[in-house]
This record gives C-alpha cells, structure tokens and sequence, in this order.
C-alpha cells in the first residue's frame, strides 16, 4: 500500500484529538484554575499527554492566555537560547507548556520550575511529583477501538491483529500500536 | 523489510553513568592529592628568596660496603650564608635528599660545589635556618598529569552525560526543509586527536626513560675511553614486589681512575632496574669478584659516569613495548586528520540534497541546487567519482583498541586486587565484589576478544570503487571499476549490490522513532573466479528508470548504497558500505 | 466558486494535475473577499506523508499585487525538475500549489504530480531476480546482466 493511502499515516493520526473519560473540558478547566494554573499531565508512553497539551492549549487561548509551548527533545538537557528567549516577556497572562520537562537535567528542572515569570505552567510527565496532577492519561483496548473507528478504519475488515491484542503487544502505548498498524498496512498489495 | 530505530537516554542511566565518573574522579583526586602532598614542602623552596652562600666542605660519602642501605652514595656539604643580618651555616643539598643508588650523581654535585666556592642557595624568609643548594625539579610535577587524566575524563563523561544538545531539526511542520546539521569537522578531529593524543603521552611516558634514554646513552658510550676498573664489591641484588615475584640485578661498585683522580662507579648496564632471570646476574657477578681488574668505559665529558657492560642488553627490547601505545595514538591522530579533510572534500558532492547548503565548486555546486527544485539544464554529471567507505579500518581499530584498554584495564584492576590477588595469598575473596565484577569482566572479555578481529580486519583486502557517472540516474546506464587492494588471493567470493531505502522519523513529545524501508535491491556482482577478483574489473550498472533520485529532509529520506562484501576463509570477512547519490532525470550527459 | 463571502480558488488550464518537469502549469486563481486583501500569492510547495513527521518544501512563491476584494489573476510556474511526486511504503512526497490570501488566512490547494512523463513514481520493493537463485548459477546471470546492460548503455 502506497504511503499517502495508508489510513494511519502520521498526518491522519494527529488529526485525532484528546477524548476525556468520565469528566469535561469545563471541568478540567475548573480544577486547572483551582490549582492556580501550576499543574502536571501525567501518563506513560504514548498515553496522549502531548495530545491532550495540543487540545488543552486553544481551549485556554480563548480564555485569554497567552499560551507559550516549549518541546523538549529526548536527552536534551538544557534550553537553548531560543527556548529561553520565548520565555522573556511572559507575564501574568502568559501560560507556559512544557512537554518533555523529564528530559531536562536536575538543575534546568529545577530552574524553570522556580521561574515564576509566567501566570501559569502545565507541564506533561511520566510520574507525578513535579507539579500538583491535573489529569492522568490512562488508555484502553476499547479507547484503542473508537480511535481506529475515527480513522475510518472498520474493526471487522480491518488486518491485523485485534485491538486487544495490539493493545497488549505494546503495554497500553496508543502511539506504538497505530504504528504497528501502519505496517500491517503497509504490507498490504498496492491496489 | 523495517527497521525500527529509537534512542533512550533516561535519568536512570545518566546517575549510573554519574557514579561512575564520580569513581573515576574520585581515584584521581585522591591519588593526585596524595603526590601533591608529598611533593608540597619541596616545591616552596620556589618562593624562598636566594642568596649567596659559601661552600666550607663537599664530599662524596661511599656507604656501599655497609649491607641493606638503599642509598648508598651520598653527597654531603656544609655552607655558610647570610640572612637578615645574621650569618648562618647550612648543610642541607635539597629538600628530601638522601644520596641515591647511582654513585655517578654525588660525584657531579662535588665537582660542581667544590670547598670555597661559591654558590646561590634559598632560604626560607619564615625560617632563615631552613635553608637548600637546589631547588625541587619543576618536571616531577609533570607526575600530576596521571591523576589529572582521570579527573579530566570523569569531567568530560560528566558533561557530556548532563549537558544539553541542540535539536537536529525543528519538530513539526516546517515551511523550509532543513538538512541535519553535519557535526563540524573541527570539532570531530579535534575530538579524535584529544582521544588518541592521551595513547600517545603515555606511551611516550613510559617509551623515553625504559628504552630511549638507555638506547641513547648505547649509542654516545660508543665513543667513551676504556680504563682499568678495579671491583671492590659485587653481589646479586634481589628485589621482591608486595606480589611476592622476585627481580634480580647485578649490583657492583668499582673504582677507577682519570687524569690522577679516583673515581667510584657502580653503573654495570645502561639499563636501570631489575629483571627476572637470576642465572645470568650470578654469571656476571661471577666473572666481577672483588679484587678483579677488568675493562670499563668513562665518559670523556663526564669522568664521573662509567659504565662496564657498554652493550645493547636483550632485556632492553622490552622497553619498546610502549612504543605500541605511541604508534596507536600517533597513527590514530593522523588518520583522524586525513579523514577529516577528506571527508571536507567530499562534501561538495554529497551536500547534492534538498535544503542543504550549495557546495562552492564547479558541478557540485550546481548539482547542489537541485533539490530545492532547480530549473534549466542540469550540469554536466559525467565526472567519475572514487566512492570511499563510511569508516576506515583503522579508525575502527583505534576506537576497539581504545575501548578495550580501557575497559580491560579497569576491569582487570579490580579483578586482581578483588579476587586473585587474595587467591593467591590464601585469603578469601568478597562473594559481592565477584558478582559485580561478572558482568564487567564478561563485556571486558568480548571487547578484548573484538580487538584481535578488527586487528585482522586491517589487514584485509580493501575495495576500490570508482563510478562513472560520479552520480546515478533512474534509466541511465552507468559504470562501476572496481578492484582490491591488498592480499586479493584470500577472497573467494566478491559480491557488489545496490540498495535504495526510505526512511521516515517521527517525534511525538519528547521520543523520536525512525522507521527503514529497503525498496530496491540489486546485486551487480558476483565474482567467484580468482582470477577476476585479483584483476578486478568493470561492469554495466543498469538503473531502473522507476527509481527517485536521493532526498533528505528533516523527517524524511531516500538513500541509495552500494554494498561490498568479500569472504575470506577463517578470518573477518570484507564488509564495506559506500554512500551514493541518485540524481533526477534529464541530465545532460 | 459558489456567491458565498471569503472565498478562493485555484483553477488550472484544461484541468490538468500531471506535469512533467520543466512543464509549464499555467492557470487561474480567483477570490472573492469583504475587503480587499493585503496580501495574495500562489505557492508552488512539495510537502510529505506517511510513516514520518510532515516535510513541505515552498519553491516558488508568485505575489500579486495591485489587491482589489475580488478578482481574477493569471499565473504560469515552471515545474521544477527534482523531487519528483513519488510514494513508498513510508513515505508518499506530492505536490501542490495553494493559493492565499492575508489577513483572513483564506486558502486554497489542488495537489499535482510533477514526476517524468506526469506519472508518480512508484518505490515498490523490487526484488533483485539474482537473489532467488541458486549461488552457483549466480555469476553466470549476473554477466548477461551486464552485458544486457551494455547493450541498453549504446
């Protein structure tokens, strides 16, 4: 199957959005305000915690912060310069996102955490501690499903292994799933 | 096929990498410590002011009949000198001097502070009765670089654990491709001849006083005069280690004269220390009894320093050991060098690829824009091009080499000291310190074991590959000249193939997955006749015209490589991988 | 374009969406906008998808200037040689041109394929035919290979 007709290519599957289990945008709001806008997202691997920033981000742009988001890479250790210069300026209205802030060295940790310029951090981590928790990123077989449905993809014609299976194969991590899925479609004949 | 490639650096691996850097300081520190403590009331002489002194009395004191000293020629002298308004009298030579083994040093000193002279000395301005003739040797400091080693290497593991590194390209869409950032040359040779320089230091540290010293003064003996030397004592030395393994030498003491004046010698070879091998020191000692007249040979230039065997020793040969670790580093620096500049060279061709910067010469410069979408005629592609391999055979060498001495030696340390050491002795060994030290020595042994079969590797034949059109095109025919170099009889196979891959990275918060995808695969060769792989040849290369030329972007490539495999009976097969690039069609040929 | 506000598109001469390098792609972009824009141009851009992050290449940008809320304006881009619209298992790179308009941010793109003779290329595994051969009768095909080679290089 050729790349652009593959139903799980990376540009479909970040079209696919946070689905909030047993609570609502309002609601997380709401404890988000009510822990002073200092708070984690907290889940393993492919869990959705970058998803969730991405969704959470324009939700408080139209509650008139100003949304500043920094992405760590894996073993990056230190801001750069450009990280650190899109802090200056932040100001009470200013919320920061920083996705990766594991991947940062003890003392930059530390650093930007004490750096109270902004009105507001939320950060995304794989264990709580850091920040007070403002949600927990769980998934499950059945989330593994509805994603698959949203892409369009029916459970009965679809190849591959089933989804509780896929699930299991990758310990939960959503991410690792669809992209085994890929190939499997991949694999598949070009029509 | 896919590949799936991923890189983990958790905080869990940087603390163990910590801790073990911190071990490695900590060994340095304190041992560095330790010397500089020792050395530390020497070296203040270098603040004490100088003065002039008059020397009353300077002679050189022979306790060699005396059994058991370790030092028994000595130089004494007593001076008189003023400081602060008072005259004082003064005996010491230098801080921590107590006479030595070689009687040739305090013989000097007399000659070079005869009575009623006069000389400078340093006094201690806190203590004007502390007082010295000569003040410590500024190289003993040079000592501290062992220490210094390990503290600067456990400094560099740290930053290198902890510091941040910038992004090789900007996550999510970009408006402009970016080509990765190559490292910069500088940095890389410089890092590559940081690494191989520490190989050569030591091995010159121990190279120069083992064997070149000795082999020099071999050489300038060859002019010494002879003179009559008479034996007054001669034994065999014996000398035991803290390990129990004993060493033996040939310790004598001689008199002799020049131009009316006596002289005491001891020096019996130019090579200092003791060896195993007690028969031979009994037969020297044998034909050197007490009372013996036989043949020495003096320095011209020095009566003072004679010597009786003059010769080249065997033993000497082991000296040259060192020079193992001064040919590593030094060839290791040199082929980092080469690499480096031809590795400049090459990159006016293979920067040929969307968003990366425009060579500065000729075609490659044109065939440079053509990734960003180039109009007009492309440029001439007909210049052959000599296609080289990744990574040399001795680069590879030198990093296995270096690895594995390491390593080894660390490991090796403990393992001693921890288990055989107290083996050997009857004692019992640690149950924890052996458990740990299992794994450490299971990955010592393999790269030790790694180390002969890149050594072997070296030595294999090499392949030469020139490609004519320098750069492919889908449909168009191209050429390949190919042959060997080195031992070519040893193969009895050569096979020579293409292979076209896509790759594709995705970075989701902070992890980044590159999938690999081999779409084409063609083998151009397969030679099996002796004949043909000794000459080598030149064959037809037939590109499908369905083929895309190469791409790199940020997250996604296309790569073509040309792969060369050569079996060899019983040893490391040839395996060599050579980067090539694919050009669009509508080229002028 | 239907009579609803803010909108803009790309019309292309005899509908044609396949060009071979070196082409020329000529066509219309029209908008109709509440107030004249400040901006509009036409992108000539190459973007990726699959397995992998999303890469876009712009190669030509065509600005328009003299703005009026509406209008129709021509526009001709000369097809670039390389990178040819092509797709893989992992990787698909195509082409397109996008048309659009500042401050309102209205866009409009039609993908093409600009690859030799106005066909995609395709990267299929191909599977080397040497590969499923005895070792023995290897170096024998392999030299008609070449020889078959030289033949097409005349």
């Amino acid at each position: 199957m050729l790349a652009r007709e593959n139903p799980l290519t990376v540009q479909r599957v970040r079209r696919l959005r946070y689905r909030l289990a047993g609570t609502s945008w309002e609601a997380l709001l709401q404890r988000l305000r009510a822990l002073e806008y200092r708070a984690a997202i907290v889940g393993s691997h492919g869990h959705g915690k970058t998803t969730l920033m991405e969704d959470l981000a324009p939700r408080l742009s139209i509650d008139g912060w100003d949304v500043r988001s920094l992405r760590l890479q894996q073993g990056q250790g230190r801001l750069t310069a450009e990280e650190r210069q899109s802090l200056d300026g932040a100001g009470a209205g200013t919320i920061l996102f920083v996705d990766g802030i594991d991947e940062l060295s003890a003392l930059e940790r530390w650093r930007l955490l004490r750096d109270r310029r902004g009105g507001g951090m939320v950060i995304a981590v794989h264990r709580e501690g850091l920040l007070p928790t403002l949600w927990r990123c769980e998934t499950s077989p059945r989330l593994l499903e509805d994603l698959l449905s949203e892409l369009g993809i029916d459970g009965e014609r679809r190849p591959g292994p089933p989804a509780e299976r896929l699930f299991a194969e990758h310990g939960g991590n959503l991410r690792e799933a669809l992209r085994a899925l890929y190939d499997v479609y991949a694999a598949l004949p070009v029509r | 096929m896919r590949i799936r490639m991923g890189s983990a650096n958790t905080v869990g691996s940087k603390i163990g990498t910590s801790i073990f850097a911190l071990i490695f300081a900590g060994f340095g520190i304190f041992f560095g410590g330790m010397m500089l403590r020792t050395m530390l009331p020497a070296f203040a002489t270098w603040f004490w002011p100088p003065t002039d002194c008059t020397i009353e009395d300077s002679r050189f004191v022979d306790s060699s009949a005396a059994a058991g000293k370790e030092s028994p020629f000595n130089f004494e002298v007593h001076y008189t000198y003023n400081a602060q308004g008072r005259a004082y009298k003064g005996e010491t030579y230098k801080i921590g001097y107590s006479g030595g083994s070689d009687a040739a040093e305090p013989q000097q000193l007399v000659a070079a502070y005869p009575p009623g002279s006069t000389a400078r000395c340093y006094v201690d301005p806190k203590n004007p009765t502390n007082v010295v003739l000569r003040r410590a040797n500024l190289w003993v400091l040079l000592v501290l670089l062992f220490p210094a080693v390990f503290v600067g290497f456990a400094v560099l593991m740290l930053f290198m654990t902890w510091s941040s590194g910038s992004p090789s390209s900007a996550p999510g869409n970009s408006l402009i491709p970016l080509g990765k950032p190559a490292m910069s040359p500088g940095k890389t040779m410089g890092c590559g001849i940081a690494a191989f320089s520490i190989f050569a230091i030591f091995g010159l540290a121990f190279l120069i006083p083992i064997f070149a010293v000795p082999a020099w003064r071999v050489l300038q003996a060859r002019s010494w005069h002879e003179a009559e030397c008479s034996i007054r004592s001669s034994a065999v030395g014996g000398h035991s280690s803290d390990k129990g393994a004993a060493t033996y030498s040939v310790d004598l003491v001689y008199s002799y004269e020049v131009d009316g004046h006596t002289y005491t010698g001891n020096r019996y070879q130019f090579m200092t220390g003791s060896s195993s091998g007690r028969s031979a020191k009994e037969a020297a000692v044998a034909a050197l009894q007490p009372g013996t007249v036989t043949r020495c040979y003096v320095d011209p230039a020095d009566p003072t320093s004679a010597v009786i065997d003059r010769g080249f020793a065997p033993m000497m040969w082991f000296g040259l050991i060192p020079l193992l670790f001064v040919v590593i580093g030094v060839g290791g620096m040199v082929a980092v060098v080469v690499a480096t500049r031809r590795g400049s060279r090459q990159q006016g061709v293979e920067q040929w690829l969307p968003g990366m910067k425009a060579a500065t010469s000729g075609t490659a410069a044109a065939i440079a824009d053509l990734g960003l979408g180039m109009r007009g005629a492309l440029p001439e592609l007909s210049e052959a091009r000599v296609l080289e391999p990744s990574q040399g055979p001795f680069a590879k060498l030198g990093c296995t080499v270096l690895i594995a001495l390491f390593v080894n030696g660390l490991v090796g340390t403990f393992f001693w000291k921890g288990v055989l050491e107290p083996m050997q002795t009857g004692g019992s060994t640690d149950g924890c310190v052996t458990l740990i030290l299992i794994p450490f020595g299971l990955l010592a042994l393999m790269l030790l074991l790694s180390v002969p079969y890149q050594l072997l590797a070296c030595f294999n034949p090499r392949p030469r590959l020139e490609l004519l059109p320098g750069v492919l095109q889908p449909g168009k025919a191209a050429r390949l000249r190919w042959h060997f170099t080195g031992s070519t009889g040893r193969l009895t196979r050569v096979a020579v193939s293409i292979e076209g891959t896509e790759s594709a990275t995705h970075r989701v918060g902070t992890s980044s997955t590159t999938s690999n995808s081999v779409f084409w695969r063609q083998t151009i060769l397969e030679a099996t006749r002796p004949e043909e792989i000794i000459n080598g040849g030149e064959i037809a290369i037939s590109v499908p015209d369905s083929l895309v030329p190469s791409f790199d972007s940020s997250n996604n490539k296309v790569v073509y490589k040309m792969k060369v495999t050569g079996a060899i009976a019983r040893w490391p097969d040839v395996n060599e991988e050579f980067e090539i690039q694919m050009a669009p069609e509508g080229a002028r040929r | 374009m239907t009579g609803t506000d803010n909108e803009i598109g790309i019309e292309l001469d005899e509908s044609r969406f396949a060009f071979s390098p070196l082409e020329t792609l000529r066509g219309t972009v029209a908008w109709q906008l509440d107030r004249a824009p400040t901006a509009v141009e036409i992108r000539l851009l190459w973007y990726t998808t699959g397995k992998g992050d999303q890469d876009v290449g712009v190669v030509e940008t065509v600005p328009f200037d003299t703005l009026q809320a509406s209008d129709r304006r021509r526009f001709e881009i000369v097809a670039p040689i390389a990178p040819p619209s092509f797709s893989g298992q992992l990787i698909s790179l195509q082409w397109a041109i996008e048309a659009t308009a500042s401050p309102g941010g209205e866009t409009a793109r039609v993908d093409l394929v600009i690859a030799p003779g106005g066909v995609e290329k395709r990267l299929e595994l191909a599977v080397d035919p040497l590969d499923d051969l005895p070792a023995s009768m290897k170096p024998m095909v392999s030299k008609l290979a070449q020889w078959a080679a030289r033949r097409q290089g005349r």
